[in-house]
């Protein structure tokens, strides 16, 4: 409970001011007397202050904190400060947290960087990151290469295992993605080519669209959101649990064992649910068409037939198979990049998402402009 | 110190955890005075955890009371009676739980801002003098992952002190360091006792703690579900007849270990 009253200062005419002070000395009643008195002994600016300390009942830290905080404060002023009446057990705690304290306040965090300064750093870190990437490209290159020995039916295990959690477990979503897709461009379609007469050709747009673009990367986004960041955090947390460590020390080559199953299960993965997204689009499409904007079904169908050639599928599964590959491999990356704090997971992990989802559409823009040069 | 014997800061009576018909513990009782250090006994997977828990409000349990620092709290009881009981209870986690996108500093600060209103330059030296008192005061600029298990367990030691409870809970505050570091716990847990007059409740099963620290304890068993035995350790230690308080107290390798001729 707060004490009623809890200060009072005495200032007799002529005479240096003694500050009483009552009931207990907590945290509940040292904020309102600090603030009081530092604006008092800052306007007065006496000679000599003096709290009587009587009437107090008990103290804990905060009021220790207050008294040795103002004897610093006054020495810094040239006023002079004592304590009078201490009571044994407010004398005896004060005197335990002085022998203990260091008064420097070290841990108290400095002003942070200038803006060049941190530029500066973000540069390094991210041109360092970049030349690890590189690096760990060339191992997990190496390791595939070497993989033809003597693991290969081991590891076929894991990429099986991972090739079901990564692809056959993402169906369902990337269908369900996928089919909205087409039907939003054939919605979206529609209504241009109303005015031009040419309604038919909605069969196209709508398979071009899905096959070349949007199903290849609406599985990069599902990879990269459900996959990458799982693989993140999966080996993100064996590595805060020493498990990496773990496995180094029984001599596991850790780009063999943990990087390349999953790798390739996701470069498999991509071009598999690519196909399966192609289906979906065009038949989202499909439906679109007949029962929102009366086309006919059969004419639908031809037109389907007519434009989807076997290029449009090869580009679309390209794209897939590179989008798996890079999310894959960012998605290890990150994970083996955490540091020792758990909350580096969380950390990389989003790293992960956001730096997957950026570099397949970086690669989706390559690919289109390689594409345009060959005519594909 | 055995502290203020008429007048227990913490009382339990009838404590069940669990479930029903599927008990943790039951039948648990038991008081502790105001400024000692009561230690909760027993074997690994004994409960002892989880009656801290069920203590410091983070586990509901199924019947019986518990007052703490004059708040009950339980069944029956409103869920503000455990927020009022918080301000007045400390906990050391067994791994420190700090948390570890923060400074040691800011770890300890956070409960001082959160909390309190007083003024920032109070706080800094609040957070330096309980970062000063568990050894740590030059480290506050560090991050926990940066520290070791006895520094992280000190700063534990120094956010739960933070808003001086009435009550601090250990949970195995010395398990798994080396004897050094976990002298100095201790050293720093009687302190706490004896110039803070803080009640220390601990969890553990490290003996030289126990012996080191403890006023009086009590003993749980996995078994029995409950307490089977109470008093102070050398008490335990000398008199109890019970087979499990003898097997925790000696420790003694099995006698078909033993070369012949050996005494055992």
């Amino acid at each position: 409970m707060m004490a009623q009253t809890f200060f009072n200062i005495e200032k007799a005419e002529g005479e240096e001011p003694v500050v009483h002070l009552y009931g207990r000395l907590d945290r509940d009643v040292v904020g309102p007397l600090w603030t009081t008195m530092v604006r008092s002994l800052e306007e007065e600016r006496p000679r000599q202050i003096v709290f009587d300390l009587e009437e107090v009942a008990g103290i804990d830290t905060a009021g220790a904190a207050l008294l040795q905080r103002m004897e610093t404060f006054c020495a810094n002023r040239g006023i002079a400060f004592f304590l009078k009446n201490v009571p044994y057990a407010v004398d005896e705690y004060f005197q335990y947290i002085r022998e203990h304290s260091s008064e420097t306040l070290y841990g108290q965090p400095g002003p942070s960087p200038d803006f060049i300064s941190r530029l500066g750093q973000w540069s390094v870190d991210k041109i360092s990151a970049m030349g690890a990437f590189v690096e760990f490209i060339g191992e997990v290159t190496w390791s595939s290469i070497s993989l033809f020995g003597r693991s290969a039916r081991s590891r076929l295990y894991e990429l099986w295992y991972h090739l079901e959690t990564v692809g056959a477990q993402a169906m369902s979503l990337v269908v369900a993605l996928s089919g909205l897709m087409g039907m939003v461009i054939a919605f979206q379609s529609a209504s241009s080519m109303k005015d031009f007469g040419i309604s038919i050709f909605l069969a196209d747009a709508v398979v071009i669209g899905v096959t070349r673009e949007m199903a290849p990367l609406m599985v990069g986004v599902v990879l990269a959101g459900r996959s990458g960041a799982a693989f993140a955090a999966e080996i993100g947390t064996m590595k805060i649990n020493e498990e990496l460590d773990a496995l180094a020390v029984m001599d596991f080559d850790l780009t063999t064992f943990l990087v390349l199953p999953r790798v390739l299960a996701l470069a498999l993965a991509g071009p598999l649910l690519t196909m399966l997204a192609n289906a979906a689009g065009i038949f989202g499409g499909f439906l679109t068409a007949v029962l929102f904007l009366n086309l006919p079904a059969f004419g639908f169908i031809k037109e389907v037939k007519f434009a989807l050639t076997p290029v449009q599928l090869y580009t679309g599964m390209i794209k897939g198979f590179s989008f798996g590959l890079l999310i894959g491999l960012i998605g290890c990356f990150c994970g083996l990049r955490t540091g020792v704090a758990p909350e580096n997971v969380a950390k990389q992990t989003t790293t992960s998402v956001v730096s997957g989802i950026f570099i397949i559409i970086l690669a989706d823009a390559f690919f289109s402009g390689i594409f345009n040069v060959y005519g594909w | 110190m055995n502290g203020d014997q008429d007048n227990p800061i913490i009382t339990v009576e009838n404590l069940m955890v669990g479930y029903t018909g599927n008990p943790v513990l039951e039948e648990v009782s038991f008081s502790v005075n105001r400024g000692e250090v009561f230690t909760v006994l027993g074997p690994s997977g004994c409960g002892k955890t989880t009656l801290l828990k069920a203590m410091t409000g983070l586990l509901p349990f199924v019947k019986g009371k518990i007052r703490i620092a004059g708040e009950d709290i339980g069944p029956g009881h409103r869920r503000d009676a455990v927020r009022r009981l918080r301000s007045r209870i400390g906990v050391l986690f067994q791994s420190g739980a700090l948390f570890g996108s923060l400074t040691l500093w800011d770890n300890v600060m956070l409960p001082l801002v959160e909390f309190t209103d007083l003024p920032p330059e109070l706080i800094a030296t609040v957070v330096q003098l309980k970062l000063d008192l568990v050894k740590l005061g030059k480290d506050g600029n560090r991050m926990p992952a940066e520290l070791s298990g006895g520094m992280k367990r000190r700063a534990g030691l120094a956010r739960a002190m933070a808003l001086d409870p009435q009550v601090l809970f250990c949970d195995e505050p010395t398990s798994g360091l080396d004897p050094p570091t976990a002298v100095e716990i201790d050293d720093l847990l009687l302190e706490l006792k004896s110039v803070l007059g803080v009640t220390v409740v601990l969890v553990a099963h490290e003996l030289s703690t126990v012996e080191n620290v403890s006023d009086r304890c009590i003993m749980l068993d996995g078994e029995a579900k409950t307490i089977i035995a109470r008093g102070t350790v050398e008490s335990l230690k000398r008199e109890s007849k019970d087979p499990r308080v003898q097997a925790f107290f000696n420790r003694k390798v099995s006698s078909k270990h033993l070369e012949v001729g050996q005494l055992p």
